[in-house]
């Protein structure tokens, strides 16, 4: 307690500063915060402790993956079996691509090459595009056999206790991850267009940085569950 | 500590990463992708299930540190996401030390679901049990354990929910009380 | 010592007017003030139903209502209770009030979140009514399935209510949590943050890492009412038990998301009004974020009786008698924080000598239950009821009684009466006491809960319990009236009614709209009282020291 009054010299002239002039307020500063660096700091730390919500939301799903995994193995075996790996694996693929370049376009703001990170924004829409509509093809056809969660379950063709219980929980941490993918779709279109509309630039581009790191956590969850569903019978 | 909000005022502008690093984090993307791919066609039993895991983190892992800057950034930011990851395993892990255990001490005794329960008869539309329980008779005692779904979407109320699979311990099929009559499922 | 300017400069009461400056508004103590009118207007709601419950429990069979209706009574009651009045309570409304003002910070990170936040929690708010109206719902406020998948009654519309407000509480949490990291005024270090603060940061914590699990939760359980996916029915194959891991690995720290905030109030007025420094200031802070981490381990203790496995069974009844060890150090530092201090017995304080007379009983029942052997009888008996109305309400309301009591003044820069403040205490502490005290009886005579009757040899401790409850209604009655008489017609405050060396008091009572029009001294940590004397500036602007107002 010994330090409060040094500190209270100094903090106070700069605090007093931040508050009462205005000479230095960058077009982008909110009042409540004293510099950018602040500002940008505390939307990063709030990105990722949303981040962290959403781990623990699709953690429940987990959860209840390992859970019926580790009482009826047989279901998830005989289940991957009517899972299609070539277009699992492509989509795995251009999840980690439109990954590089959402990362990309952020490294092409920070150097200010306004261009080249509206391609790569544009691009990544492109690529999420591509992973829904080969995911509308995976469910169509999911659909027209019959192999769909709880009483909705028709297929005849799956061996083992409560086949549709797989179906569940594919659909719902598919789906789950493709309501992000699609609401990922519309927060980068709107990055998108104040990218050429020129908001951004090196000095300013923290809601292109947090929509970024929300989409590599779209990714992050795919790469979990592809193998799952996918490959691990 | 204090000023802790302005240390780090022109480091994000600083670490703008070489090209040659994103494209090589994505090289090795796909590379680890080819390989779980691959080594999934054979099969290993529960190897299987541990590689795809491990080439899955090491993916994340690579996503997380590079393309989303945890590596340069504020290691806050790393605490946070480890944080959520730690959370996520004590739930599982907790889950599971009930779901896998039970049973252990003391067989389970699995009853018949009786459809004649009053928490079955003003259920909504279209929910549950999708049958007509009024036709039921007291052979619903003598059910199989084992669930038989497949011939219609509808569900056979009489058997019992064997949710641990066929390779768990002994299941004790209909009611074990021996004060009750083998043949009233309804006194359940 | 700041002099503050004490004639009648604009507040952030009286700075703009109109609805719009209400409803658009960005102050996070403007926003504290529209939460702290739907959390009324909830709390009575909840309080109104809880006294139906106890009048229909006077005698046995039906004495106003019928046995389902008495079901929807107790499932909204507790459903309303705890997701609008008790979870959102001390943390959106003092919370809300206070941690910006407490860090020196014109706002919360967020101020945008911050407004979306409340509009939120409306929406949950009218989601929970749409349920009420079309039907209501009989579950019980844990909706277990299976009844859940079953009952006719509205769970969906309720179920996806409490999605919502959940929301709203993860973003609450976010924004306190990115505030507290980030906009301290330079100078305030971790250790000189009112203990407030740190609870304040461990419910935060609490509410982001547990609230998404619930979330998820109620998602299945709607999914499983509509499509019976089979994860929590039965009938469909899955797991009823997985439901209740699922529901109380939020809904156990939840339990903690009520409590820790109310921890930090008792430690502002068992400091302030005994003037004297907290013992072991580090052991409290720390205290609060250990509750918050054993909270995530301790959940299947709701579920010794449920069919959980032995092995897990043993595993939480083992962990959760270290939930015993941080609430207890909090305990025994508050009790030597008095020891030997100037103790004013404002009305704050009586809440706050509540709070730890109730809590302590309602901590160590805590104990009790948590051991194995014993909650296999008492398990859903009236014992339960007891005791988590001794923590919940023995603890977080007296807590929150008391923050409002000792906050009113800043608040709306205007005096309560005194005589009948601690007339309304008196009667409420008596009045808990009955009620629930009694309910300790039945509960270990095995008067099992939720139940709509009971045999004879019952009745004369439930009619006691309701009497209790008239006791309690009056204390509120006469709560309402004294505080809504200060509003219109209470004496203006000084800037430190009671002398106390936290931040917020350093302010003009009520505060402007950017919180200090001077910048806060810093000179002295929030409870150097064995250093500084704390000065109230009254109302004529003569300021008074302690000293003076003590002798």
């Amino acid at each position: 307690m010994s330090q409060a009054k040094e500190f209270a010299d100094e903090t106070g002239q700069e605090q007093a500063g931040a508050h009462a002039a205005p000479h230095h307020h960058p077009a982008n500063l909110a009042h409540h915060f004293s510099d950018m660096a602040q500002q940008k700091d505390s939307a990063k730390m709030g990105m990722w402790i949303f981040l962290l919500t959403e781990v623990l939301l699709f953690g429940g799903l987990f959860c209840a993956y390992a859970v019926y995994r580790a009482w009826n193995p047989e279901i998830f075996h005989n289940g991957h079996a009517f899972l299609d790996v070539t277009l699992g694996t492509i989509n795995t693929i251009v999840l980690i691509t439109s990954s590089l370049t959402v990362a990309l376009a952020i490294r092409f703001l920070q150097v200010n090459k306004i261009k080249l990170a509206v391609i790569n924004l544009a691009a990544t829409i492109a690529f999420a595009g591509t992973f829904m509509v080969i995911k509308y093809f995976e469910y169509m056809h999911k659909i027209h056999e019959g192999q769909l969660p709880g009483k909705f379950y028709t297929f005849e063709g799956m061996e083992g206790t409560n086949p549709h219980v797989f179906f569940s929980v594919y659909f719902l941490m598919t789906g789950l991850h493709g309501i992000h993918v699609l609401v990922g779709i519309g927060i980068i279109t709107w990055v998108l267009i104040r990218t050429i509309k020129g908001h951004f630039s090196s000095e300013y581009y923290t809601p292109v940085e947090l929509t970024g790191l929300y989409w590599h956590l779209v990714d992050l969850i795919w790469i979990f569950l592809f193998p799952l569903f996918y490959l691990v019978g | 500590m204090a000023n802790s909000t302005h240390a780090h005022t022109h480091e994000h502008a600083e670490h703008v990463l070489p090209l040659r690093v994103y494209f090589g984090v994505f090289a090795a993307l796909l590379l680890l992708t080819a390989v779980t791919v691959i080594i999934a066609k054979f099969h290993f039993g529960a190897f299987n299930l541990i590689v795809a895991m491990v080439v899955a983190a090491v993916k994340a892992t690579l996503v997380a540190l590079i393309f989303m800057h945890l590596k340069y950034d504020n290691k806050v930011y790393m605490l946070i996401f480890v944080t959520s990851i730690v959370f996520l395993a004590i739930f599982i892990i907790f889950t599971m030390s009930d779901t896998m255990t039970r049973g252990n001490v003391d067989p389970m005794k699995a009853r018949p679901i009786d459809p004649r329960a009053i928490i079955y008869q003003n259920r909504p539309e279209g929910v549950g049990l999708g049958m007509d329980t009024t036709a039921l008779t007291d052979t619903a005692a003598t059910a199989n354990p084992t669930r038989q779904l497949g011939e219609e979407p509808t569900i056979d109320t009489t058997a019992v929910p064997d949710v641990r699979g066929s390779d768990s311990v002994p299941v004790d099929v209909a009611p074990a009380d021996t004060t009750q009559p083998q043949t009233a499922p309804d006194s359940l | 010592m700041a002099a503050t300017i004490t004639a009648p400069a604009p507040n952030y009461l009286n700075a703009t007017k109109g609805w719009k400056s209400w409803l658009l508004t960005l102050d996070h103590k403007r926003i504290a003030i529209l939460y702290m009118v739907a959390i009324a207007v909830f709390f009575l709601v909840g309080g109104v139903m809880a006294m139906l419950i106890r009048l229909e429990l006077l005698n046995p069979g039906r004495d106003l209502v019928g046995a389902n209706t008495y079901n929807k009574l107790f499932t909204l009651h507790g459903a309303i209770m705890i997701f609008l009045f008790i979870i959102p309570g001390i943390p959106a409304i003092l919370g809300n009030f206070l941690l910006p003002i407490l860090l020196g910070a014109r706002d919360v990170a967020f101020p945008r979140l911050n407004l979306a936040s409340w509009y939120i929690f409306m929406l949950g708010g009218l989601f929970a009514l749409y349920s009420i109206i079309t039907g209501s719902i009989d579950t019980g406020w844990t909706f277990y399935t299976p009844y859940s998948t079953q009952t006719d009654t509205s769970v969906v519309s309720m179920t996806l209510g409490a999605f919502i407000l959940g929301f709203s509480s993860i973003l609450t949490g976010l924004n306190f949590i990115v505030t507290i990291h980030k906009l301290r005024l330079p100078g305030i270090t971790w250790y000189r943050l009112p203990l407030f603060v740190w609870s304040i940061y461990a419910t935060a914590i609490i509410q982001v890492l547990a609230t998404p699990v619930l979330g998820i939760t109620l998602l299945l359980l709607v999914v499983e009412r509509l499509a019976g996916i089979g994860i929590f029915d039965p009938a469909m194959g899955g797991d009823p038990v997985l439901y209740q891991h699922f529901f109380w690995f939020y809904s156990h720290p939840a339990v903690y998301i009520m409590i820790l905030p109310g921890m930090g109030i008792i430690s502002e007025l068992i400091t302030t009004h005994s003037h004297k420094k907290i013992f072991g200031y580090k052991a409290v802070a720390y205290s609060s974020l250990g509750i918050a981490l054993v909270s995530f381990l301790v959940w299947g203790h709701h579920m010794f009786v449920s069919g959980q496995s032995e092995l897990a069974a043993m595993l939480f009844s083992f962990l959760t008698f270290f939930v015993g060890i941080p609430s207890g150090i909090k305990v025994f530092n508050w009790v030597t924080t008095m020891y030997r201090g100037s103790i004013v017995l404002n009305t704050p304080m009586l809440y706050a000598l509540s709070f730890l007379f109730l809590f302590s009983i309602g901590g160590f029942t805590g104990i009790f239950l948590g051991a194995l052997a014993v909650d296999v009888h008492l398990h859903d008996t009236y014992f339960i009821v007891a005791h988590f109305h001794y923590v919940m309400m023995g603890g977080t309301v007296m807590a929150f009684l008391g923050g409002i009591h000792h906050w009113w003044p800043k608040m709306f820069g205007k005096l309560y009466n005194e005589f009948w403040a601690k007339i309304a205490c008196g009667l409420i502490f008596v009045g808990f006491n009955v009620t629930f005290g009694s309910q300790f009886i039945l509960g270990s005579q095995g008067m099992p809960r939720r139940y709509y009757t009971y045999v004879d040899q019952y009745q004369p401790l439930h009619a006691f319990s309701t009497f209790g409850s008239w006791i309690l209604g009056a204390g509120f009655l006469i709560m309402a009236v004294y505080l809504i008489h200060s509003l219109v017609k209470g004496k203006r405050a000084g800037s430190n009614p009671w002398y106390s060396l936290t931040m917020e008091w350093e302010t003009s009572s009520p505060p402007p709209t950017e919180n200090f029009i001077e910048l806060p001294s810093l000179t002295h940590g929030p409870y150097d009282y064995d250093k500084v004397l704390p000065i109230n500036v009254e109302p004529d602007g003569k300021p008074a020291k302690l000293k003076e107002a003590v002798s």
